[in-house]
């Protein structure tokens, strides 16, 4: 599933990479019949603008599957960008891909939020041995009390909070030790791991998930520390996607 | 292929009776230890007139003449005809006398049928009371479905997208939506795909609260939010609350519908499937599983007429060699060992 567009155009065209030129034709006389300006089955659900949208997609990737130049230098282009998986296109409003987050990179005794993996039956897997099932409605837990210390409403990070435009994660870093929460409490309030956190702090964006992600905890880090989080998440993702595209 | 089996044992779809608010789920556990069933089919479609009874009606007869043990259950408390379609006259007991405990127990609604193997329950014939069932009403006859001695139970749905249909479509393994290549059946295909769809996420149990509340936001067409489409759900959830976007994503793959063309007459009617296949994995995000294509045939009014089923009038019709190997296509993709239904059949019914 990759709501908003397909992750590549042999997915558009739903072959496999080394399809055979006959088969991404076929494809296409398949996905131009389906967007076609009278297919029924279009009707009632897919909207003019999203057809000729659909169609020029098919196009675009027709044009390039099919001329074996573009072809291969498009295969280059697909293996360079599994290579730099880290890497994350800005947060495009028409796509939301959750396909492609990077593995997080994780020192051997650190404390990593993982997402819960699920078997087959879509029960939660524990480990590789044992299962159990999905939990049944149990209200999360409230995340443990910041212990917040009497920095925490001193004048100077009022007045540095007020003014600042940046939120460099140097920044973040400043005001967590100035109000005596450590990275653990932070941690713990957040879910994050240690890993990404240290990241975010240290501005590391290749070790960083997709853009959407890092958003996410860029506001519940703000959140916790009480800072303005949309403007915080703002400027610091406007530099994560600079940093990304520069590299 | 891939058919909808939940599990996860227990089946969270058994709800409130309004399809567009919120579920309330609660455990009904549709694999108990006891169950002897192998596979819950459905045939539904959303509109009327596209062939489900007969369909259902038709697979039910491939699969007991393939040895084995199968009841038919007409679920179209409306309109029931299940009974027709299998040559039987009005039955003495339907599923009208089991809602409103006239009968003791749902076997006491069982209906011997000429095929061996076949049994058949009734559908309501008390239509202004049994038409829209309570949740206690529902809960109880999916209990008491699950528990009949067979190998397999074939529901045949009501048109229209009320509650107890989408659970009952839901609940099954092999949920199959019957379309005819015609606008109107296939707007109200869709319709039935995504009631169905947002029904099977509001009521999940592996989708968080907050999710489900974007979820119930975006049944709701015209809601404020701007939530219109599965796209938009997915790109919200996602974006508030990241961990819950890769949940719903897991849940959104769940959904496999599979889809059945009828009466296609042209190439263009089959390519339909395929087309619908392609549409829904834009716009839902699913993988639908193109079941085949029936081609339009006119010993279906002639049976109908003698009020005879198909399968047995013009056994050796295509459109009856047809529905056995489509019914023995999907015993055997969950159970590779299942007997051969009747004769062999070469000409392809996928039109994929």
């Amino acid at each position: 599933m990759n709501f908003g567009g397909p992750s590549s155009y042999y997915e558009l065209f739903e072959i496999g990479k080394m399809a055979s030129s006959r088969e991404i034709h076929e494809a296409y006389l398949r996905l131009k019949a389906a967007y076609s300006n009278d297919s029924l089955a279009l009707y009632s659900l897919i909207s003019p603008q999203e057809r000729e949208s659909a169609l020029q997609e098919v196009e675009e990737a027709y044009a390039v599957l099919s001329d074996e130049n573009k072809r291969s230098a498009y295969d280059l282009s697909l293996e360079r960008e599994l290579l730099a998986a880290p890497i994350d296109t800005p947060l495009d409003a028409s796509v939301v891909s959750i396909d492609r987050v990077p593995p997080m990179e994780f020192g051997a005794n650190e404390d990593l939020l993982i997402p819960p993996a699920l078997d087959d039956s879509g029960f939660f897997r524990q480990g590789d041995a044992s299962y159990r099932p999905a939990p049944d409605r149990t209200p999360t837990p409230p995340p443990r009390p910041v212990p917040l210390g009497p920095q925490s409403t001193a004048p100077d990070l009022k007045q540095l909070v007020a003014e600042e435009i940046e939120w460099r994660g140097a920044l973040l870093k400043k005001i967590r030790e100035l109000q005596g929460v450590s990275v653990e409490d932070l941690c713990a309030a957040t879910k994050l791991s240690k890993t990404y956190l240290n990241a975010i702090e240290t501005e590391d964006f290749s070790r960083l998930p997709a853009a959407v992600f890092v958003r996410g905890f860029v506001v519940q880090i703000c959140k916790v520390l009480k800072l303005p989080h949309e403007r915080a998440a703002a400027a610091y993702m406007a530099r994560c996607y600079q940093a990304r595209k520069d590299a | 292929m891939e058919g909808y089996v939940d599990r996860s044992h227990s089946h969270p779809n058994f709800d409130h009776a309004d399809s567009s608010a919120h579920c309330e789920p609660f455990e009904l556990d549709l694999h108990p230890p006891s169950r002897r069933i192998r596979q819950i089919w459905a045939v539904g479609g959303g509109k009327g007139g596209v062939g489900k009874s007969l369909i259902a009606s038709s697979l039910a007869i491939s699969i007991s003449q393939a040895g084995r043990r199968v009841v038919a259950v007409d679920l179209d408390l409306g309109g029931a005809n299940l009974h027709t379609t299998l040559g039987l006259d009005l039955p003495r007991a339907t599923l009208s006398d089991f809602l409103t405990s006239r009968a003791t127990s749902i076997e006491s609604c069982l209906l011997p049928t000429d095929i061996n193997g076949l049994q058949v329950i009734s559908g309501a014939q008390d239509s202004v009371s049994a038409a829209n069932i309570s949740d206690s009403e529902k809960v109880r006859l999916m209990r008491s479905l699950i528990s009949l001695d067979t190998d397999y139970l074939i529901l045949d749905l009501g048109a229209g997208t009320a509650s107890h249909t989408m659970d009952f479509f839901l609940a099954s393994d092999i949920p199959i939506v019957t379309l005819l290549p015609e606008p109107t059946s296939i707007e109200n295909a869709y319709r039935f795909i995504r009631t169905a769809y947002y029904r099977h996420l509001a009521c999940s149990r592996r989708i968080g609260e907050e999710a489900k509340a974007l979820v119930r936001l975006a049944m709701d067409g015209k809601n404020s939010a701007g939530i219109n489409t599965p796209s938009d759900l997915f790109r919200e959830v996602s974006r508030r609350y990241p961990e819950a976007g890769i949940q719903l994503k897991k849940e959104i793959e769940r959904f496999q519908p599979k889809v059945l063309v009828n009466q296609a007459r042209t190439q263009n009617d089959i390519d339909i499937g395929t087309a619908v296949k392609t549409v829904c994995k834009r716009y839902f995000g699913i993988e639908v599983d193109y079941l085949g294509f029936l081609e339009h045939d006119n010993a279906v009014w002639q049976a109908v007429r003698r009020k005879r089923p198909v399968a047995l009038e013009f056994p050796k019709s295509r459109l009856v060699l047809t529905l056995n190997s489509l019914a023995q296509k999907i015993m055997r993709a969950q159970h590779p060992a299942e007997p051969t239904i009747g004769a062999p059949f070469s000409t392809m019914t996928r039109a994929e």
